[in-house]
């Protein structure tokens, strides 16, 4: 099992480096002559942590291949996960501050989209709150509350930083809602009086409801992004509390999947190889019944119009069938199965040849997907496949055609999973469906703004 | 053989996926059929020529030069769904259908404009209306304004129509053949010319006659 967490952990990697090599491709168009100098530097770099990167593949492969066993394969595994894949992360983040400053920092507007089809305003009863993405080079959390807050205390904005090498990627966009999710874990009223009815016996950390309000909002695949950036980030604060109890969220709400399963299971095999964090937590203790309370409480707080339920993931699942034929996924298949329609319009067409099809043609319709339908196709297609890529790339290819095709395999889901969003807006449109919720500042504002922004910071 | 609206349904349905036509996303199939078309709607990004100092497509250079031209030389516009790109009388424009299209190995498709676009000055491809069977991908369009007044283009309006002809199947499908440049794009892309073998023997040859001074 650990052979999936390693393989997986490997691709996260694979795709930041991917996204920055990207990101310098596209900076190198736009930086002025005395700039370039420092991009072809940058761009040298990328290409030595690519190269050390692809240099741990023999050991990857002992395991992937099972050619070591006993304290051998102990020490590789330690090696790779304790030393190894944490430098390279270390090295990517160093390069992206170095690149930070030279970027155009544009969101994506699928982004927004993203943010937009959540209707995270109408979580607040009364109250008007906003997200502002805000371009950051990676790491550094910034996060603060409107000016207006300081005026009116029922008006509150969410500034929330998204990574650069986030900005392309659909697949990091789990992480949009965190900050918004945070302030609203820890300043909505209603979360604290239901936390305290529960008497868990210790004062629970109310940011710590954080993921699961994400899972609620944004669906199976959330589970997968928390542990997978966790393990490569280094774990967060209350991992070890929080994974098993989005775990249990993943039953409650129906969203069954052997991927994520295999992924639960083989974190406790890794546990032992990495620095978990949790000596300062040790007093939180959550039984089953005490998850399955706070699991409750979620449900009660986010209702199933404003949720990720099970009918969207089966739809998802729909999506991920589609996208394993390399079909754009913006609008979920028609529900009747395409042999009935066919053996009725057979049947029709011998028995009366001047009927209408009309009636046929409606069953034909589909119906746009939702953005966040589309990013779990993606990411679950994605955990299903990394495995396989990761071990045919690296057995079968030399060191140049296994970065080919990753970097294949990685932008060209990155781009069906951005053009699929955005079609589906275009079909919503089509479709008369209400536009988005009154999001009051989403969207990634202008550099300027930014700038503005980030004076306002340094002042606060 | 032209295949009329039931065969192209029966297409659309066919229980063997190597015979099926994939048309997604199919928003309103009722307004899309014809007797023997299904229409096709506008994407969201386009593609126009910005004027530059460029003063011609020089395949002699070298791709990475050429496609660098191209890069430098194409304003790209992606528009919302609310927002129309506004093509002015003259002008001429990249952009693609909204739909991603699959064309199995025994069906051939014409991309042909629509008369109601036609009749206010829309053309919607240059030359360049046939697809090939096996096609995977979004479709072109080439827009072109003849008209003397600005024309509104919002995405997800139907400004094409597919007709689709039967024929043997092929075992040439379009993204096995040799030298294809625009296969399984999924947006507008914009010409890879350059690209095209011949290119690659004239400037061997242009190279060559330079080394031997004539």
């Amino acid at each position: 099992m650990l052979k999936l967490v390693l393989s997986r952990l490997f691709f996260e990697i694979v795709e930041d480096i991917v996204a920055l090599d990207q990101r310098l491709a596209q900076a190198r168009q736009h930086v002025d002559a005395s700039q370039q100098v420092v991009v072809d530097y940058l761009l040298a770099q990328v290409d030595q942590l690519r190269q050390d990167t692809l240099s741990h593949r023999q050991a990857l492969v002992s395991v992937l291949e099972d050619t070591v066993a006993g304290d051998e394969l102990e020490t590789v595994i330690y090696g790779l996960l304790s030393e190894q894949l944490p430098t390279a992360v270390d090295r990517l983040h160093q390069l992206t501050q170095l690149l930070y400053q030279m970027d155009s920092r544009q969101i994506q507007s699928e982004a927004n989209q993203v943010l937009g089809s959540l209707n995270l305003n109408r979580l607040m009863a009364g109250d008007n709150p906003g997200v502002v993405l805000m371009p950051v080079a990676s790491r550094e959390g910034v996060y603060l509350e409107d000016r207006h807050q300081l005026r009116h205390e029922e008006t509150w904005a969410v500034v929330q930083d998204v990574p650069l090498l986030s900005l392309n990627n659909p697949l990091h966009w789990f992480g949009l809602t965190d900050y918004f999710m945070q302030a609203f874990s820890t300043r909505t009223v209603q979360v604290a009086s239901l936390i305290e009815e529960l008497q868990l016996g210790f004062e629970l950390p109310l940011d710590m409801l954080c993921p699961l309000f994400n899972l609620r909002l944004l669906g199976p695949s959330y589970y997968a992004h928390y542990v997978l950036q966790s393990l490569k980030e280094g774990y967060q604060p209350w991992f070890w509390i929080v994974e098993p109890t989005l775990f249990q969220g993943l039953n409650r709400f129906g969203f069954v999947n052997k991927d994520l399963v295999i992924l639960h299971q083989s974190l406790e095999k890794a546990r032992a190889f990495v620095e978990d964090g949790t000596e300062d937590n040790d007093e939180l203790k959550l039984s089953d019944k005490d998850r399955e309370a706070l699991l409750g409480i979620v449900e009660k707080i986010i209702p199933d119009i404003l949720a990720f339920v099970e009918k969207h993931y089966q739809r998802a699942q729909l999506l991920g069938d589609r996208l394993e034929q390399g079909v754009l996924i913006s609008a979920v298949p028609m529900m009747v199965n395409p042999s009935q329609l066919h053996d009725t319009l057979v049947q029709q067409l011998a028995s009366d040849e001047s009927f209408s099809m009309y009636p046929l043609l409606a069953s034909l319709k589909e119906s746009p997907a939702k953005p966040v339908e589309i990013l779990n196709a993606g990411f679950l297609y994605k955990l299903e496949k990394t495995p396989l890529w990761v071990r045919y790339a690296l057995t079968e290819l030399d060191d140049d055609e296994a970065w080919t095709f990753f970097t294949d395999k990685i932008l060209s889901l990155q781009n069906v999973l951005a053009k699929s969003i955005e079609t589906a807006r275009v079909f919503e449109v089509l479709d008369g469906q209400a536009p988005d919720g009154p999001q009051t500042r989403v969207g990634g504002p202008s550099l300027k703004t930014l700038r503005q922004t980030e004076t306002e910071l340094a002042r606060l | 053989m032209i295949l009329n609206e039931h065969q192209i349904l029966s297409r659309l349905v066919d229980p063997d996926p190597e015979r099926r036509i994939i048309i997604t996303p199919l928003v309103n199939p009722e307004e899309q059929f014809g007797p023997t078309s299904l229409d096709v709607r506008l994407g969201t990004d386009f593609q126009v020529l910005k004027r530059s100092n460029l003063t011609h497509w020089d395949p002699m250079k070298t791709p990475d030069a050429i496609q660098a031209d191209l890069d430098l030389s194409m304003a790209h516009f992606k528009m919302k769904a609310t927002d129309p790109f506004v093509l002015h009388p003259g002008e001429f424009a990249l952009a693609s259908t909204l739909e991603y299209v699959q064309i199995p190995l025994d069906i051939a498709a014409r991309l042909e404009g629509r008369s109601t676009w036609g009749r206010l000055g829309l053309q919607i491809h240059a030359t360049a209306g046939f697809v090939d069977p096996g096609f995977k991908g979004a479709l072109t369009f080439e827009l072109s304004n003849v008209s003397t007044v600005p024309i509104p283009l919002y995405p997800g309006v139907r400004i094409g129509q597919l007709c689709f002809f039967e024929g043997a199947t092929t075992r040439l499908p379009y993204d096995e053949k040799k030298c294809t440049k625009y296969s399984g794009k999924i947006s507008t892309a914009s010409s890879a010319f350059f690209r095209d073998p011949e290119y690659a023997r004239i400037r061997l040859a242009n190279q060559e006659a330079v080394l031997a001074g004539r």
